[in-house]
């Protein structure tokens, strides 16, 4: 069986870097644009895990929890199809005869690419064994970290309802061990709901019909986006407490970063319109559905960046973010390969005309 | 009467048509050459779905803005999205074209059992019927069906023949194993004369 695992081992790596040419471009800018602030962005992990480990406030611990958890959840949904090797699944029913080998290659691909269980772990084996029977939240924590990747992998909706329950039992439960046999008992029990259960489908499909069709059929479009600015809202939120003198720079770079999110939903919905342009164009609705996912678009976009107003207030720069959202907008459309460079300049003008004349 | 004036039609760098005229006049046409020599492709520009070439195409001696209000084109090149179901893809077309749900033919072509199937979950033969339902139903003064009888089965091409040889429409065909066809009158004529 050696073969099949070399197999799968190399399309993993193929189809990692396909992901790594997509976002060449984007990484390149942004490492060279936040370098300074990599190194942070470790450490922070690692801090946060330190406040699971040992921290008073039980609220505390259970909101770092989450933001973990949906954080690995946006890792791995970017990942999942290139650790699956979703492409050609059925190729690997011609080479096995025992399924309990796809299993095993699945799940190995996952715990390598699963950073923050990774990070987890590291952080667990340096406390060595006496310390961390004092913190069983950690295990419990790690046990609910690779569950639920596992239940990513093969019942997604199962994830999706771990994420919203494992949030309202944030403000409501008051017990940490509490906390993580809630989480690990929703997975399980998730894993067992037949996704059938929930399908909806639109009864007469619109324009508008179809996108929201397409969300309802690929939810992690939109709950990709979702938990990006919850984090990045999170975040600000914690950074501005801790530095309310640049509060002004931060929350500007969240709406910034927010920006980028929604606005890259036109991606996936250009897309639809460019791999069914010849149904689109038989229905004579190419230019309907163009204008519509210009405006679903731009509405999921302002009411993103109306959350980040009510949460840090508006500003002169932070209207102009909303203004320039269109010219984002237009670059996806016309030349999706410049986004990230159209995204640097905007950011670099915007925090410079910050600094020169705010 | 479909003409075709002076078309070219570039597909990078590589003409699949240069300065190409053809007229189809018969009721009932179906178009005979090899594989890869542009059939689709002249079908997709009859069909006003690729509007990307130079040179003229007259139906009925006009050139139409928005060729697709009078022909329905049944084809691989227009891929339905994968998610949706039949009902909601023929419900789009009943929706654009005014056109109602074509019950006799769903139940002629045995498609009704497979209505609310994702295409995505569609069987290559399935799949074919869907095209060819969404184009027939919407009763155009021309239609096209690419290799139509193609993935299905000999029954279902049966009942298809004998729906089309109905119809009043101008239809062009491409048909690889066209026999049948000739039966309810169809003509073959060579995409390229010489």
């Amino acid at each position: 069986m050696l073969h099949y695992y070399q197999y799968r081992l190399r399309a993993f790596k193929v189809e990692l870097q396909e992901l790594r040419k997509q976002l060449e471009q984007f990484t390149l800018l942004v490492s060279a644009m936040f370098f300074i602030y990599l190194p942070s962005l470790v450490m922070a992990i690692f801090f946060g895990l330190g406040k699971l480990v040992e921290s008073d406030s039980v609220r505390l611990t259970l909101e770092v929890s989450f933001g973990f958890l949906l954080m690995q959840s946006l890792l791995i949904e970017t990942v999942k199809s290139a650790i699956l090797d979703s492409a050609r699944r059925t190729f690997h029913h011609t080479l096995l005869s025992n399924r309990v080998h796809k299993f095993i290659a699945d799940n190995s691909l996952l715990l390598m690419c699963h950073l923050l269980f990774i990070a987890a772990f590291i952080m667990a084996a340096s406390m060595g064994w006496a310390k961390l029977l004092q913190a069983p939240q950690l295990l419990l924590f790690m046990a609910s970290q690779f569950i639920l990747a596992v239940v990513q992998l093969y019942r997604p909706h199962a994830t999706i309802l771990t994420l919203c329950v494992a949030l309202g039992l944030v403000f409501v439960c008051n017990s940490v061990a509490m906390y993580f046999i809630s989480v690990l008992t929703v997975m399980t029990v998730g894993a067992f709901i037949n996704p059938r259960l929930i399908d909806f489908k639109v009864r007469a499909i619109s324009a508008n019909g179809f996108w929201l069709q397409l969300v309802i059929e690929k939810p992690w479009m939109i709950l990709w986006r979702l938990g990006m600015s919850t984090l990045t809202y999170w975040c600000t939120q914690i950074i501005v407490t801790e530095r309310p003198d640049l509060a002004d720079y931060y929350s500007l770079m969240a709406l910034l970063f927010n920006l980028l999110w929604w606005s890259s939903l036109l991606l996936e919905t250009n897309k639809q319109i460019a791999i069914h342009r010849g149904f689109w164009q038989s229905l004579a609705m190419l230019e309907v559905m163009q204008r519509s996912q210009n405006l679903v678009v731009m509405l999921c976009t302002t009411v993103a960046w109306l959350i980040g107003v009510a949460l840090f207030g508006v500003s002169v720069f932070g209207l102009i973010i909303l203004l320039v959202t269109p010219l984002m907008m237009l670059t996806i459309v016309k030349r999706p390969k410049s986004l990230a460079l159209v995204w640097a300049t905007l950011v670099i003008a915007i925090m410079l005309s910050k600094v020169l004349f705010g | 009467m479909i003409s075709i004036q002076n078309l070219t039609k570039v597909f990078l760098l590589e003409p699949v048509f240069d300065n190409y005229s053809a007229e189809f006049g018969a009721q009932r046409v179906c178009i005979e050459a090899a594989n890869g020599l542009g059939k689709s492709t002249l079908f997709t520009l009859i069909a006003g779905i690729d509007r990307a070439y130079h040179g003229k195409i007259l139906l009925d001696g006009k050139m139409h803005k928005e060729p697709q209000r009078v022909v329905a084109l049944a084809s691989d090149a227009i891929s339905f999205p994968d998610f949706l179901t039949a009902q909601q893809v023929l419900g789009m077309t009943m929706k654009s074209w005014r056109c109602s749900m074509p019950d006799e033919l769903i139940s002629i072509l045995q498609f009704s059992s497979f209505l609310n199937t994702r295409i995505c979950a569609l069987s290559s033969g399935n799949l074919k019927k869907l095209q060819l339902i969404n184009a027939i139903m919407r009763n155009t003064p021309y239609l096209i069906l690419d290799e139509p009888s193609a993935a299905l089965d000999i029954g279902s091409v049966d009942k298809l023949v004998e729906y089309l040889s109905t119809t009043s429409n101008q239809i062009l065909i491409s048909c690889h194993d066209p026999d049948i066809f000739m039966q309810i009158g169809f003509e073959r004529q060579p995409l390229f004369t010489d």
